[in-house]
């Protein structure tokens, strides 16, 4: 027998996911502050690299700076929490109780990101602005690509919330994962490709990162967004996208029936 | 009056087994770096083969001292550990394996932590709640005033819950856990650093929850006045397994068999009551102690009733007051505890 759907708690964790996001106002602020920060160094950084030229590689800079700024904006956004929630709810003994609901646990937890995303959007209404004055802001290369750049959006959400559920699951082995993290936001924020586009890495270093996930959380959306779809078509870029998501939902899902044999709840 | 007959025990737990990992450590040089990469392992059996069932409607005690393996017993019910060996069924389940059906059928109350959301209002993580266990809306109201009224949550149940007193959120974690009407429910320490006030508030409730609902609960505590006022059975568990399993009267008397009898004496016309030349001359009753017109006899209840006793005692002396003290729990556990076996 399996359990039907429970809607109506997975929207009230949603509901509680954005109110969370509140609770931690100053973070909120700390987050834009970063963003406004990254944007204006790859701003400078790219238009020093453009030494002047108007076009490298067939990409002009007014598309690089607009990739740029729209690829850190939507980090902004797409900074899901779980594997820091995971951990802490696992060194402090609290796991025991999100284990015992009748809502898998997997699930809970997409559920509060997905709250915890919905509250960061009116924020970006305050950064645009921001974004405006140091980055470069323009509307999508088309409708078209305005209407995809959405879909991607999405797509891009699914999988960062399921790479960072990943990893958070580790630490139902190991308890102590700080260093681990780093690893991981170093590699995985460079692999986003929201610092350097693919399209300006070395051909190992692409090949690489383009077996990764990683790409689609900004990389594949934005490039969409200014009109050079990753892939050459916007379909096949989508497609990509949509592979990653699934892949990674088949993945946690194995994961987690092996984390969960190995739970040890901390203290009596 | 209609007759319940229990065919099958609500819960069902046979040869039980848990068993914990570690990394062995090492010493002196190098230690550090042997331990990061060893492959040998230290294992412990926090629970070693329990075996016991329990009827619908009980309300039983599961005792031990500390890391004798009761909570780890309780996860395994509750489905949130999987256990290394052994057979668990809760009401038709295997707790682990259906852990969402499970969930629904079962409170958990753990003393030591909150099931409730830290920065949320009690009253939203109660419409949490409701939410997660599928109540409906019109259920939810009715059972919400139900707890408001028989906890007291009125005057907190709009303030976040890292700010309420450890009385207060322990209230609020019973009205979470009895929300949604469980069959069954596991209290864990309930009463783990109330004072007395909000102890006895808390037992009332859990009397009043099992005797009205028929609601099974397994309860575990440091506390023997929670046992001596709720629990008739009692499981008693030592490194992980069953050492006494049965009424608690039982396990008192083949600890404790004989009971005192407290006899103040009035002092009547003689000025000076000398309890050093008083006699007893009834079989099974003996003087333990005497002090300033006061006697304390033991005797045993099996072979002289409490009431010959009395008369004799009254037909031979004058007296003025007369209390029977039982023999209590707390000295039966640490006997148990301290010899690590129950006597037969």
């Amino acid at each position: 027998m399996t359990i039907r759907p429970n809607i109506p708690a997975w929207i009230e964790l949603v509901r509680a996911g954005i109110r969370w996001h509140y609770m931690y106002r100053f973070n909120v602020f700390v987050g834009l502050a970063m963003t406004g920060i990254t944007i204006y160094l790859l701003t400078v950084v790219w238009q020093a690299a453009y030494a002047g030229q108007t076009e490298i590689d067939g990409v002009s800079i007014d598309q690089m700076l607009v990739y740029l700024t729209i690829a850190n904006l939507q980090l902004y956004v797409l900074r899901p929490e779980v594997s820091g929630d995971i951990q802490v709810r696992i060194r402090e003994g609290q796991i025991g109780f999100d284990l015992s609901r009748p809502v898998g646990y997997p699930s809970q937890l997409v559920a509060t990101a997905a709250g915890d995303m919905i509250g960061v959007l009116p924020m970006v209404l305050v950064a645009l602005p921001v974004a405006f004055v140091v980055g470069e802001l323009q509307p999508p290369a088309s409708a078209g690509a305005g209407i995809a750049y959405a879909g991607s959006f999405l797509l891009a959400w699914i999988v960062a919330v399921q790479l960072n559920m990943l990893i958070g699951l580790v630490s139902f082995w190991t308890l102590e994962m700080t260093g681990f993290e780093m690893m991981y936001r170093l590699v995985g924020n460079f692999a986003t490709g929201a610092l350097i586009p693919l399209w300006f890495m070395p051909d190992v270093l692409r090949f690489a990162v383009q077996l990764l996930p990683f790409q689609a959380i900004a990389y594949v959306p934005v490039s969409i967004y200014v009109g050079e779809p990753a892939t050459g078509a916007i379909w096949s870029a989508l497609a990509l996208q949509l592979f990653w998501a699934g892949a990674l939902i088949v993945i946690i899902q194995w994961f987690w029936r092996r984390a969960f044999r190995h739970t040890v709840i901390q203290g009596g | 009056m209609i007759a319940v007959i229990c065919l099958v025990p609500i819960i069902q737990v046979d040869n039980l087994v848990k068993e914990f990992h570690r990394p062995k450590r090492f010493d002196g040089p190098l230690g550090g770096l042997r331990t990061l990469f060893t492959r040998q392992y230290i294992s412990t059996r926090a629970v070693d083969g329990v075996s016991f069932s329990i009827d619908e409607g009980e309300l039983v005690g599961y005792l031990g001292a500390n890391g004798a393996g009761k909570s780890t017993t309780i996860k395994m019910l509750s489905g949130i550990l999987v256990p290394t060996d052994g057979r668990v069924e809760v009401n038709g389940l295997i707790p682990w394996e259906r852990r969402e059906q499970n969930a629904l059928q079962i409170g958990v109350v753990f003393g030591q932590r909150t099931q409730l959301w830290w920065d949320l209002p009690l009253a939203d993580s109660l419409r949490l709640i409701s939410k997660l266990y599928r109540m409906e809306p019109a259920r939810y109201r009715r059972n919400l005033a139900q707890m408001t009224e028989l906890l007291g949550l009125e005057p907190f149940l709009s303030k976040p819950v890292r700010q309420l007193s450890l009385g207060q959120r322990m209230r609020g974690d019973l009205a979470a856990a009895m929300l949604y009407e469980p069959r069954i429910l596991y209290l864990d320490e309930p009463t783990v650093g109330l004072d007395v006030v909000a102890k006895e508030r808390t037992r009332q409730f859990i009397e009043k929850i099992n005797r009205e609902t028929g609601t099974t609960i397994m309860l575990t505590t440091h506390d023997l006045a929670d046992v001596e006022r709720l629990c008739k059975r009692i499981i008693f568990i030592d490194r992980g397994t069953v050492l006494y399993d049965g009424p608690v009267d039982r396990l008192k008397r083949r600890y404790a068999p004989y009971r005192m009898l407290d006899v103040t004496l009035a002092s009547g016309e003689d000025d000076d009551l000398d309890t050093d030349r008083i006699q007893l001359d009834v079989p099974g009753a003996e003087i333990v102690e005497r002090g300033d017109a006061r006697l304390v006899i033991r005797f045993d209840p099996e072979v002289l009733p409490v009431t010959d006793l009395i008369s004799a005692v009254i037909a031979t002396h004058p007296v003025s007051d007369i209390s029977i003290v039982e023999p209590d729990l707390e000295g039966v556990v640490r006997e148990i505890v301290e010899a690590g076996e129950v006597r037969s």
